[in-house]
């Protein structure tokens, strides 16, 4: 692809792959943006190898999780993206570090309280902002399949709420 | 009526902007990659709107253009109202991407309306395709919204929810100050209408976005 649709590509992704990051390092904001940083500069790098038959929202993933993952493992060897997750969302100062309301606080609770499956679902596609091809794609799901599993997950969040 | 999961998914959507990057780290950015990598791209977007974007700020810089723009007494029938034309005209050309096109479009429109409601106020009458061109003016941001990528759809779909409240509350001052009753039932027809438009083309996007159960039944 012509680095001259760079700037369109890089203002498109860059909110996204933060916050991919960002949900990852436990909020740590300068992590985030360091790599951040470091994704984009490896993109524009790799750029012109770039396919535009493959999804955008793709490509750049592979770039960010696999530099996460490696960033990671300086840290920790052998550690896995997926315990890294998990410790991350489980972590109990998000609704401080994200400055939440007192809505928004219940709400990330309720998320919490979800199925594992049906969290992981609602968090990529409405806190990470991914399309749901894309997150078929990660999770090896049909993307119809994940539009139903949604709606069940919001009802069931909606029931949650009202119940506390 | 808005379909009530649109509005759930709003609420999900607005949790997860307050994980967005600082606006200052994001521009920082872009300009390391501009300048330590030299990318012409960038350059060559900027150079090209540079010109009208110093006229603009020349314009605005003045007296007069900064009045022309900002000031809500300049409505169609002023004469400065020319020179407002001009500057939105430029503000547009400078906006690159497409969220920010749109917001812009969304402003301008909300502009529309705060001329109306003045004009109404003032000279007593607004031409009705006035008002009907609002409406089909939203439904065009609404369906240009939906072509952007997820993640910049969420502080548009705000604006235009704003929008379409202020349009609403704008026909319903103008229908309370009509003078006959000819005009009041025009503006009712109207109203009705128009809600009824909305709600098909939310109804639309929803369904857009609607899951199918495989049995065939749509929920």
């Amino acid at each position: 692809m012509d680095k001259k649709h760079f700037p369109e590509f890089y203002r498109v992704n860059v909110q996204r792959i933060y916050r991919f990051l960002y949900f990852r390092c436990a909020g740590n904001k300068e992590k985030a943006e360091d790599l951040t940083q470091d994704v984009f500069l490896k993109a524009f790098n790799a750029f012109e190898s770039y396919d535009p038959e493959r999804s955008e929202s793709s490509w750049i993933f592979t770039i960010a999780r696999n530099h996460l993952i490696n960033s990671l493992q300086k840290e920790r060897p052998n550690v896995a993206l997926e315990d890294v997750e998990n410790a991350s969302w489980l972590s109990a100062d998000w609704p401080e570090k994200m400055a939440l309301g007192y809505d928004q606080q219940r709400l990330w609770k309720a998320i919490g309280e979800l199925p594992a499956d049906d969290a992981k679902v609602i968090r990529r596609k409405y806190l990470e902002g991914w399309p749901y091809e894309d997150i078929a794609e990660e999770l090896g799901k049909n993307s119809t399949a994940l539009r139903v599993q949604a709606h069940r997950a919001i009802k069931q969040l909606k029931k949650i709420l009202k119940q506390k | 009526m808005i379909p009530m999961n649109w509005l759930f998914e709003r609420k999900l959507k607005r949790l997860g902007e307050k994980a967005n990057p600082d606006p200052v780290f994001v521009r920082n950015l872009e300009k390391r990659l501009k300048t330590e990598l030299g990318h012409p791209a960038w350059w060559v977007q900027g150079w090209k709107w540079a010109t009208g974007g110093v006229t603009a700020l020349t314009v605005i810089a003045s007296a007069t253009g900064a009045y022309a723009y900002t000031s809500d007494a300049v409505t169609p029938v002023h004469p400065l109202y020319g020179v407002r034309q001009a500057l939105e005209h430029v503000e547009e050309r400078l906006a690159v991407t497409p969220e920010a096109k749109l917001n812009v479009a969304v402003k301008h429109l909300n502009r529309r309306l705060k001329e109306d409601a003045l004009l109404h106020e003032k000279e007593g009458t607004v031409e009705k395709e006035r008002y009907e061109n609002v409406n089909t003016r939203l439904e065009t941001l609404l369906d240009e919204s939906e072509r952007l990528p997820e993640n910049a759809r969420g502080s548009v779909e705000d604006a235009i929810d704003e929008l379409e409240a202020n349009h609403e509350r704008n026909l319903q001052e103008v229908r309370e100050r009509a003078k006959t009753e000819k005009e009041k039932t025009d503006l009712e027809a109207i109203i009705k209408r128009e809600h009824e438009q909305v709600r098909k083309k939310v109804q639309k996007i929803r369904e857009k976005r609607t899951i199918h159960i495989p049995t065939g039944t749509t929920r």
